[in-house]
């Protein structure tokens, strides 16, 4: 037997040095020295304006004990947990319900597609706008069911507790940090379009052979549909685990750069943008910085830990 | 175990395609039926309106005496095997064969000896803990089978199942099947495209065309008496010869004349039949079989003779096919293995005329056929060895 053999190695000319060079230099002082130089500095008092000390371990032992980051790292926490499956969820149901032979479908998609391309700043205003207590067009849709009631409506991102009823002072509780859960999962519809399109990849016949060994709706999805789908979820889940450990942008002009009310949308990367460019602590932001990184990549693998017993991966 | 019986039945897609006009058939109580016919003839859409795959447009399909028309796939007591397997690719052998089983709540120690036995019966037993993408395609192929013994169907439905398998692997397969049918002694729906699968599984075969059924037969009536010149040129390799030319009435009875000294006097049988067909213009087909070298001939009672030039000669070691040219005439001979046959050759041929069909050159319709066009199930050949 032979073995296509490889063609043997040339050395490259010199001159492709020059379109390799200046991308080698960008990755080199936009990406790998920041990577560095932020661990490096993490070990040190740096206010940006002075020559950093050294402080060994001294920011990580204050974070341990910052109430303002444990808040911040415990608010990422419970956003992420809230927002990764709620919006795996609802792309899932909204593939599933896509994939049905319904009319206009293609309208449909474009429709939660949309979301996806309307930029950051763009959709935060906008749900400002949706999420306002008094003339918000979600509180103009639930008044009519609560008024006749004496209920009041939520007031979103004015409101630092999470869900639940008021029964005290007769209002429905829908604080922000669910509000910012909200406004993540209203961008889920790129998700959705990729379970769709695995969707339809699931061969007929296997549709076919489930409904004669007697599956019904359900058994189809958990026995055909789901397995067929379960590594774009896992690609899913990494992706906004990596995603939701870094919104930034969304709370910080929700809240006019606060994190409020009373800390209750203070997420990890405010916290360190704070640090960092307003109280001159650039150690200590560098520090929080990879404690995020840590988490971030631990998360991950556990994804990927779960993600080899329960994921079926398609082909040979 | 259920007969199937089809009553003029007919499926039209949206949009107008008629894939079935009408296809109406019996098929008895552990019978094995092969639906043949080319790509697009309606073959398979037929096998899934059995299965409960594709609704049905118009008439009846009744499985064991009960109208299933409007019973979803899973309580028409029937199992399939797809051309592409259809195993869930996620789960083991094991998963594969009981999923069905576990899905209609069967109690577990049922469920391990039906798996047992069916993995006994098709060697599975060293496969049950890999998945399908570990198992090479004749393995897939078995499990599919698996999956539909476990469930004991009263009929099994098989769609182009071999079509995936290397040439090799589809002979072996298909004596497992007869095997399988033996055993079992099931009823059995099976779909082709491969006339030597029909011919070889079937206790009858249906011929289609066109969303029709061209004719219902056992394997042998249909070779030797094809009701029409489809049925005559789809069944056999290489395939009947045409002669196009007219039936005159002679001294010595009815006769084919086909121009370039093509003359054949047809058998004294036939003669009642086509007298009234002189003068038309008909088809008289010849298997390949039929026409021999001269010298090398076996004796035959009522032979023509013929000369044409040999235009290309194909040896196959048992038998030579002789491809030959005579006037407007092109047509194939199944020659001995050392018959002196050359290419550019003119040589003296003889037409084995008992074995002639003469068919309607307007219709196709064969006017020798000696059977009916539909005949029932024999009911002996359907009973289990």
């Amino acid at each position: 037997m032979s073995t296509p053999s490889a063609p043997p190695y040339r050395r490259p000319p010199p001159r492709a040095w020059a379109f390799v060079v200046p991308w080698l230099l960008g990755l080199l002082v936009f990406t790998l020295y920041p990577f560095a130089a932020s661990f490096a500095y993490s070990f040190t008092e740096y206010s940006v304006l002075r020559p950093p000390e050294p402080v060994g371990l001294a920011n990580y032992a204050e974070l341990s004990g910052d109430p303002i980051f444990l808040r911040a790292l415990y608010n990422t926490l419970l956003f992420a947990a809230l927002s990764i499956p709620v919006g795996v969820l609802i792309a899932v149901g909204l593939a599933k319900a896509l994939h049905a032979p319904i009319r206009g479908t293609t309208f449909y998609r474009a429709a939660i597609y949309v979301p996806h391309l309307v930029p950051t700043v763009a959709s935060a205003i906008l749900w400002m706008w949706m999420l306002n207590p008094d003339n918000g067009l979600l509180t103009s849709v639930m008044r009519p069911f609560l008024d006749p009631l004496g209920w009041k409506a939520p007031s979103f991102m004015q409101d630092d507790r999470l869900v639940g009823l008021d029964f005290k002072n007769r209002q429905v509780i829908f604080g922000a940090l669910p509000s910012l859960v909200l406004l993540s999962v209203w961008g889920c519809g790129q998700m959705a379009i990729v379970y769709l399109a695995k969707l339809q990849d699931v061969p007929q016949d296997l549709y076919e052979a489930a409904r004669l060994d007697g599956a019904g709706s359900w058994d189809v999805f958990r026995h055909v549909e789901l397995p067929q789908l379960s590594p774009v979820i896992l690609f899913n889940v990494v992706m906004a685990i990596i995603g939701t450990f870094q919104v930034f942008a969304e709370p910080y002009i929700m809240t006019g750069g606060q994190g409020g009310p009373n800390y209750a949308t203070y997420l990890l990367p405010m916290f360190i943008y704070d640090h960092a460019f307003d109280y001159h602590r650039m150690g200590y932001a560098c520090a929080a910085s990879w404690i995020l990184f840590g988490l971030i990549a631990l998360l991950t693998l556990i994804a990927f830990r779960i993600g080899q017993r329960r994921v079926y991966y398609a082909g040979a | 175990m259920a007969d199937v019986v089809l009553k003029h039945v007919r499926k039209v897609y949206p949009g107008g395609v008629d894939a079935v006009k009408e296809a109406s058939l019996e098929i008895a109580d552990r019978e094995f039926v092969v639906l043949v016919g080319p790509s697009g003839c309606g073959k398979s859409t037929t096998l899934r309106m059995i299965a409960g795959l594709e609704e049905i447009s118009a008439g009846t399909i009744a499985i064991d005496g009960r109208v299933v028309n409007d019973v979803p796939p899973k309580d028409r007591d029937i199992a399939m095997v797809f051309q592409n397997y259809a195993l869930y690719p996620h789960m083991t052998v094991q998963e594969n064969l009981s999923f069905g089983l576990r899905l209609r709540k069967l109690p577990q120690e049922q469920i391990d000896a039906r798996v047992r036995e069916a993995a006994q019966i098709l060697g599975l037993h060293d496969l049950l803990q890999r998945t399908p993408k570990a198992l090479s395609g004749g393995q897939r192929q078995r499990v599919a089978l698996g999956r539909a013994i476990v469930r004991q169907p009263a009929a099994f439905l098989f769609d182009e199942p071999l079509s995936n398998l290397d040439a090799k692997l589809r002979v072996e397969m298909r004596v497992e099947l007869n095997k399988l049918h033996q055993r079992l002694a099931t009823t059995m729906i099976y779909v082709t495209h491969d006339q030597i699968e029909a011919m070889t599984l079937g206790d009858r075969i249906v011929i289609m065309s066109a969303g029709e059924i061209q004719q219902v037969a056992s394997p042998l009536v249909l070779y030797d008496e094809p009701y029409n010149a489809f049925v005559a040129g789809f069944i056999g390799t290489p395939a009947m010869n045409f002669f196009e030319g007219t039936l005159e009435n002679a001294a010595q009875g009815v006769v084919f004349v086909g121009g370039s000294g093509l003359r054949v006097n047809l058998p004294d049988e036939f003669a009642a039949r086509l007298k009234d067909h002189a003068g038309s213009a008909v088809r008289l087909g010849l298997r390949p079989e039929h026409i021999a070298e001269r010298t090398s001939a076996r004796p035959w009672p009522q032979a023509a003779s013929y000369r044409a030039r040999v235009e290309v000669v194909e040896s196959l070691g048992n038998e030579q096919l002789v491809y030959l040219a005579e006037g407007p005439h092109r047509f194939v001979a199944k020659v001995d293995a050392h018959a002196p046959v050359a290419a550019g050759q003119q040589i003296e041929l003889l037409l084995n005329a008992a074995r002639a069909h003469v068919f309607d050159a307007a219709d196709g319709r064969n006017l020798t056929c000696r059977v009916e066009r539909h005949l029932p199930a024999a009911s002996e050949k359907a009973a289990p060895a």
